[in-house]
């Protein structure tokens, strides 16, 4: 034993040496990084679940949505339609409308019309006396005498009125 | 011509209180308990969800070594996780101290029987039968108390067993192995690290460049695996001390 180097004494530090390293290293190493190594497993179970669930959460919301989607579009649908509907019924009244003010329009045009032709005429007539009053009066005025003249214009002024009467 | 300087003993540096004496090894295992004492305070002085670089190594190695030996000691991990570890961290940094320049090199110069003599300052504590035994018998102790607390007096049957003259004489077998045990764990460890140190000693003598290094490398896995060993044998003795006996 002693050629060996083995002592009591020195059997007994070490193991007393071991026994403290076991103490030491298991309060300030084991403990604290089994701890933090625990906390961080937990940390990452934990938002692996909450992953999960949100990924529920997002399969639910876009279920949601779809359905707010599909909803939104058979509304749409059916107020295009609805809309389509009134317009055609809108655009039937604007044409009968339309249709019923041009002819109102062209009704006022013709009678305008008929009331300038009249208008015309009349004052055509009266240009038209004036005009023979006055050929009259030169032609006379070359082969008559004044007195004459006279007797036959107010005879033939006499022969227009009646006739323009 | 200069020698090599060789010792199957650890040596003498000085004596506490004139009642200790405080040998190269014991010194060296002192410097080793230091070093990892200051290693875990860095490690876990500010503890991160995500690591710094020695957090890391620290979770690295507590992890790599809690998940080896749960596959050896299953749900009695936790119960013996300090002790297969310690044993573990504290072994491979000892062998692994003892393979640092100096270590055997660096000494004083002492008298003894009246003739100077050389000590190195530094031995592998594993170099040393003292912290050999000391380590084997801590762990053959703590496997026969976790056996007789497991299971009670009928661990005690795996020894005494007087069923028929086989059982009784495979229990014989059995108490002398539980005695063998001690002595093998304590000699494999010691044989390996101070061949090892001769090896590399006897080496560095010869062909003091370049060639010591595979040598060195070599030394370093054998550090590795007698950690392991000592451990892993430990966690398999434990595992099974405190299982049910089969007969």
């Amino acid at each position: 034993m002693e050629q060996l180097g083995i002592e009591p004494l020195q059997l007994l530090t070490q193991v007393v040496n071991f026994t403290i390293m076991v103490a030491i290293l298991t309060r300030l190493l084991y403990k604290p990084i089994l701890k933090a190594l625990k906390d961080r497993r937990d940390k990452i179970a934990e938002g692996l679940e909450y992953a999960e669930k949100m990924k529920v959460e997002e399969e639910k919301t876009e279920a949601k949505r779809q359905a707010v989607i599909a909803r939104a579009n058979e509304e749409a649908g059916r107020i295009v339609d609805e809309a389509k509907k009134s317009a055609k019924g809108v655009e039937a009244e604007i044409v009968a409308r339309a249709h019923e003010d041009g002819r109102a329009i062209i009704e006022k045009g013709k009678a305008d019309v008929d009331l300038e032709r009249i208008d015309m005429e009349k004052k055509l007539k009266e240009h038209l006396v004036e005009i023979a009053g006055a050929i009259a009066t030169k032609v006379l005025e070359s082969t008559i005498s004044v007195s004459s003249h006279r007797a036959i214009i107010n005879k033939k002024i006499k022969v227009v009125a009646k006739q323009l009467s | 011509m200069p020698s090599i300087h060789i010792s199957i003993t650890a040596e003498k540096l000085f004596t506490i209180g004139g009642v200790l004496p405080v040998t190269n090894s014991l010194f060296t295992s002192w410097i080793v308990m230091g070093l990892l004492v200051i290693f875990s305070l860095l490690a876990t002085r500010k503890l991160a969800l995500i690591p710094g670089n020695i957090q890391s190594v620290a979770e690295l190695v507590i992890e790599g070594i809690y998940k080896l030996f749960e596959t050896v000691l299953h749900d009695k991990i936790a119960m013996f996780f300090s002790l297969i570890a310690s044993l573990f961290i504290f072994i491979i940094a000892m062998n692994w101290v003892g393979l640092l320049p100096g270590v055997g090199t660096i000494g004083l110069r002492m008298l003894e029987d009246g003739h100077e003599k050389f000590v190195p300052l530094f031995r592998a504590g594993t170099a040393d039968l003292n912290m050999t035994l000391a380590l084997a018998i801590i762990a053959v102790l703590i496997i026969q108390y976790s056996g007789l607390r497991s299971l009670g007096t009928s661990y005690l049957k795996r020894f005494l067993n007087f069923r028929n003259p086989i059982y009784f004489f495979v229990g014989i077998l059995e108490l002398a192995g539980e005695f063998t045990r001690v002595i093998s764990f304590a000699f494999r460890l010691f044989g390996n690290i101070f061949a090892g140190e001769v090896l590399l000693t006897v080496i560095a003598f010869l062909m003091p460049l370049l060639v010591p290094l595979p040598f060195l490398g070599l030394e370093l896995f054998v550090g590795f695996i007698q950690a392991l060993v000592f451990s892993m044998l430990t966690a398999a003795f434990l595992a099974q001390a405190t299982a049910p006996a089969s007969h």
